[in-house]
Parts: structure tokens; sequence; C-alpha cells
């Protein structure tokens, strides 16, 4: 750790991860700082779409093409995090015609490459989705790993000299004579607080900046608006499969390996962290999805949570879906006279690294360092490749996580919770959800860790409560009878919750 | 033909039921959609583990806890069926495994605390023979884990475990050299063992690391079928005792109980139909007439009984079905209820779940009621895990509530068979 940073990063999202990769690769000191570990924000509870932009192509024709672009780059730059699935756009012969002739033309105008493809053709490709068709396209949609690309982007950041800790909150700043010193942090895991000097503060906190920003007593009306998302336990289809009709509800299924993401909504959220979906939320989902989708009721639902989107509202502008969703940049020293403080705010995960360049060439300039951008022709790499062996030995079956994949994960942390190895190995993330790969994990890092029994106890237990808050949801249907088998193993056999909490 | 009773679900209340019945001269067909769940529960029979349901140390007598519950839970299977009936049930328990072939052992005054596959401690009141011991008295104690399972961690249960007894515990690893190119489980393993060459080096490897006259913790691989033969072989050329640890499903330790219990009925003169699920009821006046099966080729078979036990498993076993809003009894479509719909944030609040308490009503004599308490049908008996008003998982009672309803709904038949005779 050092005395002094150029800068200090706070979130440790796509934004923010982003940020810190462009500020190290344009040789700046800088470290990130994140409350709790690298995409457990919005990046990590969004649907996975890297859009093509075509969802935006009528509303944000804006967007729409910088959408485009940033898909194209992080094909190329990043094609371990990125499945280029490509992508459907199908109207039903309920929805909107005057719509799809809207569509087509923002489309075209925004460079985004649309081809039509008959209902037949499409029916044949993907029998699940309805046959009630009106029209359907293609589009160079693709998906993406929220947490694979947040932790590529701090590798990259790593290898150019970039520093982060996790598990680090911003609790105050130091300000002088209205310029921004350093940054008070606080360790969650062992409550010690310390101050560290900067010469700029880029506030990255997604549904928190406006939060970070009252910290330092600047007043950012950053409205939190809650998507909910559900995941069945089968890849439905093999492409992105949207709804082409104004955007509203449940219009997206996103293919994730062998599992199907499918949201969303909106409404304005209580808390930047109201990350709970209710029975309520996802039977509304699911009504809406059928239209696409007709079986989709006799599907099997794994998980239901919600992201919550930052929607920046610069005065006057409406709420949700009608707020901006271009990134906004906000200097505060021409908003209220507070130098060496910026936040980055709004956004969608697709353009996260066109959010970072714009926010790095301001800091640059305002540093004078005089470096151009290379973060669109670096390659981007996870920490673990797609492609893995299948084995008799591994301990995740559903997701092929074997052993070394697991030391590999814990290097160099004093401390790490399951979901910290979950979001990067995808151990649990399939199928299963992790009922009886979670107990494997934690016995083989109690041995191999050389863990104390109350520690290893910590861990599956606060794993299988993870999967549980997850479910909660769900509790329907093949979900209900899972959640008893849950219960009968780690409560009826394991009697685990029983064991003190010490 | 008209069968006495007609017995749904071939899990441990419905076995207990038949085999009472049969034991009586009673005409008795079981009737199950698939192998049921006893094969892959634990093979411990727990009678009550804890009362109250949020009290953390367990009980030292269930019978004691039981007797507190039923003078405060009147809605409790435990209080329907009564002390005098609960201390009945597992005599004859213990009768029938014995001469199944699998002996069980315990005493209904005493809770016997075995060691889980997490290393903690779990109160059970009867348990197989093969797992006789004392860890207080044992001496020096092992645990053994097979490199080949994949779902059992000696270090983890040996650390745990070195806290719980307030003893030191060691831990061992054991290679048996499987060349199986899949993923193995404890089931596989089992059938590994029951071959003399493979269990041949299991004993060399415990021979070589462990002492003889020590107490040796493994997952419940120790044989299928031929476990007594296994455990003993084992015992003798070690020198050692062997106490298995019931693993994640399949479980090794139900599937004897199941398997055992399952042969005796049969060799006992109960029929069993597996499966096929019921497809329909023939109910009117309040009795149930008759049951139908659509069998192979798409024949119905229609068996007409006097009586009719629903042992179908709850939500587990599938014979409660939750939508979002409502639960429903598949066989008769009985109502069914929950205790409020809150569902705790925390996984393992020490406080019931409602869906693991949601069931259906009886009355004193196991009949289903509604609302206003009036009998739904005479001549049917609900048992197990399709009853409501109860958590097995937290007061640990879900075997000791299946033997003790599952028998006192034998007794019922009885009862009813003998006024129509």
């Amino acid at each position: 750790m050092s005395d002094k940073y150029d800068v200090i990063v706070i979130g440790g999202g796509a934004t923010g991860t982003g940020i810190l990769r462009d500020l190290s690769l344009r040789g700046m000191s800088c470290l990130l700082v994140e409350q709790s570990d690298f995409a457990t924000g919005t990046s990590g509870r969004f649907h996975g779409l890297l859009h093509s932009g075509a969802r935006y192509a009528v509303r944000d024709r804006n967007s729409a093409k910088e959408c485009m672009e940033e898909n194209k780059i992080l094909k190329e730059i990043a094609p371990d995090c990125v499945e280029d699935t490509g992508g459907y756009f199908v109207a039903t012969e309920n929805d909107d015609s005057s719509y799809i002739d809207k569509w087509l033309e923002g489309c075209a105008a925004s460079g985004i490459s649309t081809e039509e493809i008959s209902p037949k053709e499409l029916l044949q490709q993907e029998p699940s989705i309805t046959n009630h068709i009106k029209k359907a396209y293609l589009v160079p949609d693709a998906t993406v790993d929220g947490f694979n690309l947040a932790a590529a982007n701090f590798l990259s950041a790593k290898s150019g000299g970039g520093e982060g800790r996790t598990y680090t909150q911003a609790v105050g700043f130091e300000i002088e004579k209205d310029k921004v010193l350093g940054v008070n942090l606080k360790d969650i895991l062992t409550g010690r607080e310390e101050t560290v000097k900067c010469d700029f503060v880029i506030n990255a906190g997604g549904p928190w900046t406006g939060h970070v920003a009252s910290l330092a007593k600047q007043n950012l009306k950053v409205s939190p608006d809650k998507g909910v998302l559900v995941i069945f336990n089968h890849r439905i289809t093999a492409k992105v499969l949207n709804r082409l009709r104004p955007p509203g509800d449940g219009d997206i299924f996103v293919p994730h390996g062998s599992v199907t993401v499918f949201g969303t909504t909106s409404k304005p959220a209580d808390r930047p962290d109201d990350v709970e979906a209710t029975k309520e939320e996802v039977l509304k989902l699911l009504d809406e999805g059928e239209d696409l989708i007709p079986e989709i009721k006799d599907m099997r639902l794994i998980r239901a949570f919600a992201g919550v989107r930052p929607l920046y509202q610069p005065e006057g502008g409406g709420g949700g879906r009608e707020a901006t969703r271009d990134f906004v940049l906000i200097d505060h020293e021409s908003l209220s006279g507070l130098k060496g403080f910026v936040s980055v705010v709004g956004g969608k995960l697709t353009t996260f690294r066109l959010m970072a360049k714009n926010t790095v060439d301001f800091i640059a300039k305002k540093l004078g360092v005089d470096k151009p951008c290379i973060t669109h022709k670096e390659m981007l790499h996870p920490p673990f490749p797609k492609e893995r062996p299948v084995s008799p030995d591994n301990i995740c079956q559903c997701e092929r996580v074997n052993v070394h994949m697991l030391d590999k994960a814990v290097e160099g942390r004093e401390s790490f919770s399951l979901s910290d190895i979950r979001r990067i190995t995808r151990l649990g993330m399939g199928p299963c959800q992790g009922i009886f790969c979670t107990f494997r994990a934690a016995g083989y890092y109690h041995q191999n860790r050389n863990l104390t029994p109350d520690r290893t106890n910590m861990l599956l237990r606060d794993h299988i409560q993870e999967r549980w808050k997850g479910g909660r949801g769900l509790l329907w249907g093949w979900h209900a009878r899972e959640t008893e088998l849950m219960r009968g193993i780690y409560l009826g056999l394991m009697n685990l919750e029983r064991v003190d909490d010490k | 033909m008209i069968y006495d009773a007609v017995v749904i679900g071939a899990g441990l209340s419905g076995f207990i039921a038949a085999l009472k019945l049969s034991s009586e001269g009673k005409k008795v067909i079981i009737l199950s959609r698939g192998l049921g769940n006893l094969y892959s529960s634990s093979g411990y029979i727990d009678l009550l583990g804890y009362y109250p349901t949020d009290e953390k140390k367990p009980l030292l007598n269930p019978l004691r806890g039981l007797e507190k519950l039923i003078s405060e839970k009147p809605q409790h299977p435990y209080s329907l069926t009564g002390p005098d009936i609960i201390k009945e049930s597992v005599e004859f328990f213990l009768k029938i495994t014995e001469k199944a072939g699998v002996p069980y052992l315990g005493t209904i005054n005493k809770n016997t605390f075995m060691p889980t596959a997490a290393g903690t401690l779990v109160p059970v009141t009867f348990y197989p023979e093969t797992s006789k011991v004392s860890l207080s008295e044992a001496g020096n104690i092992v645990v053994v884990g097979i490199k080949e399972l994949m779902d059992f961690f000696p270090a983890y249960v040996a650390g745990n475990l070195t806290e719980n007894l307030n003893k030191k515990v060691e831990f061992l690893w054991v290679n048996l050299g499987l060349s199986i190119n899949r993923e193995v489980n404890s089931y596989d393993i089992a059938l590994s063992l029951e071959k003399e060459n493979i269990r041949g080096k299991l004993i060399e490897e415990l021979k070589k690391n462990i002492e003889k006259g020590s107490l040796i913790l493994i997952p419940a691989v120790l044989g299928a079928k031929s476990f007594r033969k296994v455990i003993s072989h084992i015992e003798e050329e070690t020198g050692c005792k062997m106490l298995e640890i019931p693993t994640l499903p399949p479980s090794l330790m139900g599937y004897r109980l199941a398997e055992n219990t399952g042969n005796y009925l049969k060799k006992n003169g109960v029929e069993m139909i597996t499966g096929y699920p019921v497809d329909y009821v023939k109910t009117g006046n309040g009795i149930c007439e008759e049951a139908g099966l659509t069998i192979a080729g798409g024949r119905i078979k229609k068996i007409r009984s006097r009586a009719f036990i629903l042992a179908t498993g709850g939500i587990l076993g599938e014979g409660l079905q939750v939508y979002p809003y409502e639960i429903r009894e598949k066989v008769f479509d009985l109502p069914v209820s929950m205790p409020g719909t809150t569902h705790y944030k925390d996984f393992f609040a020490l406080k019931e779940n409602p869906l693991s308490c949601a069931g259906v009503s009886v009355n004193q004599d196991l009949n289903p009621v509604n609302d206003k308490k009036e009998v739904l049908f005479k001549n049917v008996f609900v048992t197990g895990a399709t009853l409501g008003g109860y958590d097995p998982f937290l007061e640990k009672s879900g075997n000791g509530v299946a033997i003790s309803t599952g028998y006192k709904a034998a007794l019922m038949v009885m009862k009813a068979g003998g006024k129509n005779e």
C-alpha cells in the first residue's frame, strides 16, 4: 500500500474495475476500494446481456450506437468473458407493428445489423418459442459474465500496477479548502480504519453513488430502480431472445452456459441493496414471459433475485425506464466547487469501457498525464477459462470446477467466503445451485487451507444461507421440494442449526 | 377381492402400517409410485431430539420430552398417537427389524449422540446394531475418508468432533484404487467393498495406519446387501470397531433399512405394486371404496379395500404438491393447511418452517378432517410426513412420527374392521 495515490476509485463493479484498468494502463497510480466483493452490486445482478444496442434503437439512438461499438470491442478483447451467442428480436401477434418499422430504422441508423428470419425457420431452431410470431430478426447480441468481467478488469489493472481492496468501505473524506485530499477507509472484516491520500477520487459506486457523494456533502440524485430476474435450470434458447416491442417487463431471455436468465422488471427501489425477489414479483414476471415462451410456467426455476439500477436524474427528469441510460460524468468542481472528486453514474454494463475511457480522459487531463486510452486494444482474461475438462474428480459437476481452481481462487486471500469463490469459478451456479458442492468445497478448504472447524462451519452455513436467499421467492413446485431436501440434509442429517455461533 | 387395507406410499410409515396389519392376519397391499425416500434416509430413528423446538440443548430423555410435548401441543402427531401407542410402535419396530435382518438398538428413554458428516453430533433414539458404540468410552478415534468419495472430508469431521467430544480425533485418507471413470457415490463404494480384494485393500490400509482397539469412523459405505458380513470382517481383521456415518444421498444406512424391511414384508404376504401413481380414488358417503392405477399397456387396475392408509411422504415424498398460493394433497385432494406463510430470512433459525409444518389435519383416529373438524373419509387414515403440525428437521422427529402414526393407523384399521365384521 502506498503513501499516496494519483486516484482512488470507489466501487468494484464493471465501471470501477474498468476505470482502474484504464488508469493503470496509462501509468497512473491507483487504488480501488469495494465494500463487498467485485461485481456484487448491479454488475452481478443483471441479465448478462452484452447488448447489440437494438433494445435502445428507437428511444435512445446514442446509447444504441455506443452499445454496438462496445459490443464489437468486447467480443474482440474479452472472448473468455463473452459468449457470442447472437440474439433474436421477436414480435408476437399482439405486438405493435408500427414499432417494428421504427426499430428497423433505428438499428440501421445506429449501425446494428438486423437480418430477418422467417417464423418457420425460427421455430425450427427454437421450438420453445411461441408460434404466434409476427416478425423475427437476428441481431449481434451476446452474453457476458459480470463477475468474470470485473475480475478480468482487475487482473489487467494489476498487471499495470493498479491495486484493489475488497471488503473495504469508504466511510468519509479528508477535505481541506474545498479539495479532497484522501479517503477514510474501513476494513469490513477487521473493523480497522485508516485514511489513504490521493489527488483524485472517482466515485463509481453504482446504486451507492449518491450515498458516497453525500459523505463529501455532495447532493446527487441517484434513484435506485429494482429489476427482478429469475434463472431457469436449462438453456431455453440457443441465442438471446428479446421481445420486439417498446421496452417492458419480461422481455429478455439470456442463455448462460447451461441455464437461462430471464427478466426483467422496473420499479423504484427503497434502498440500493433491495435485491430480494418476492413470490409476487416472480409470478408477475412469469405471466409476462408466457407470451414468448408458452411453457414457461412448467419450467424449473432455480434462483430469483433482483438488481438495482442506478438511475441518475438531473433536475427535472422522469424516473424508471424513461430516465436516461446514458452515463454521466459529474465533475463536482463545476457542480459545487469541490475539487478532486468526480462521480460516474448511470449507463449500462455493455458500455462500461467507454464510461471508463471518458472518465479517465478527464482525469488524465486534470493530472497532466498525456497518455492515450488503450483499453480497447489490450486483451482481457478472467481468472479461469470457460472451457473446462469433464472429470470424475470435479468438486462441482455441473460447472466443472476442480480442486486446482479452488486452490487458485483463494490465492492471496486472507479470508474468503464461498460466494467469493463462486463468483469467479462458477461453483454452484449450475442447475443444482450448490446443494452438494457447497459441502464438498467447505470440506476441501478445511483441510487444504488449514481452517478451524468454526471457520469451516461458517463457510458452509453462510453459503447455504445465500442459496436460501435466492430461493425464497420460489417456494412452490420443484423448488419447494428442493428446500425441504436442503433442510433434510443440513438440519436433519447434519444438525448444523445447533452449531454454536462463536 | 377386497383388501383389508391399501397403503399408498412405500416409506417408513407405510411399511410399519402394512407390517402391523399383516402380522395380525389382514390382507394388505402397498401401492407406490417409486422406491420411496426411505432409501435416502440416514437410517436412524429419531424419536424426539429437541423440545421445545427452539431449544439449543438436545433431549437426553426423549420420552420425557415427548410427555411434555404432548401436554403442550395437542395438534402434534405425537399427541394424536399418545405415549402408549408410541411405546408399542417402537417395540414393534425393533421386533420387525430384527426379524428382517437389520436389527436396531436403543431405548425410548435415552437419546444417543451420533457423529454426522459435518462432525457435529445429532441425537438419535434407535440405531442399527452395527452402529453400537460408546463415543465417550472410546480410546483412540480416527475418522477415515475414502479418496474416491467426494462427499466426505475426514479432516473436517475430525476437527468438529475434537471440539464436540473434547478429545483429540485424528483423520486418515484411504485410497481404494478403484478405477471407475465417472463420479463415484457411496453406493458404488459399498458394492466395491462387498468384493474381497477391494475390502482387503481397505483392511490393509487401516491396519497399516491405525492401532488395534481404536474406534474408526467411516462414511456409510460398508456394504449394501451383505453389510453385516463386510463390517464384521473388517472389524475382525483390524481389531477396531467401525462406526459408519450417514452420508448425503445415496445413503447405505437408509438403503439397508428400506431393502430389508421391504423384502421382509413381501415374504410375509404383503403385496406391493411399485412404479405407478394412484390415478383415482372412488369415494362416496364419506367412504373410499376403490383406488385405481393405470399400469402397463394402459390397463386400469382397480383395487377395492375396506380401508386406505395415505402414507405419501409429504412435500419431499411428493404426496403434497406446492403451488404458489396453495398446497394440494394428490390422492384424495384433502385440505392442506400451512401455519402462516412467512419464511424466515435465516435458513438456520430455530423457528418452525411453515412449509415443513404444512400437511393434512386429522382427528384422534388419524382420519382427515376439514376446518370444521368434520371427518372427510371414515376409512382413510393419514400417516407420516403428509401430516401437518410438526417440523421434523428442527425437532428431529421424522422417523419417530412415521413409525408411531403408521402403527396407529394399522390399529385404527383393525378397530374399524372389527366393527364391520
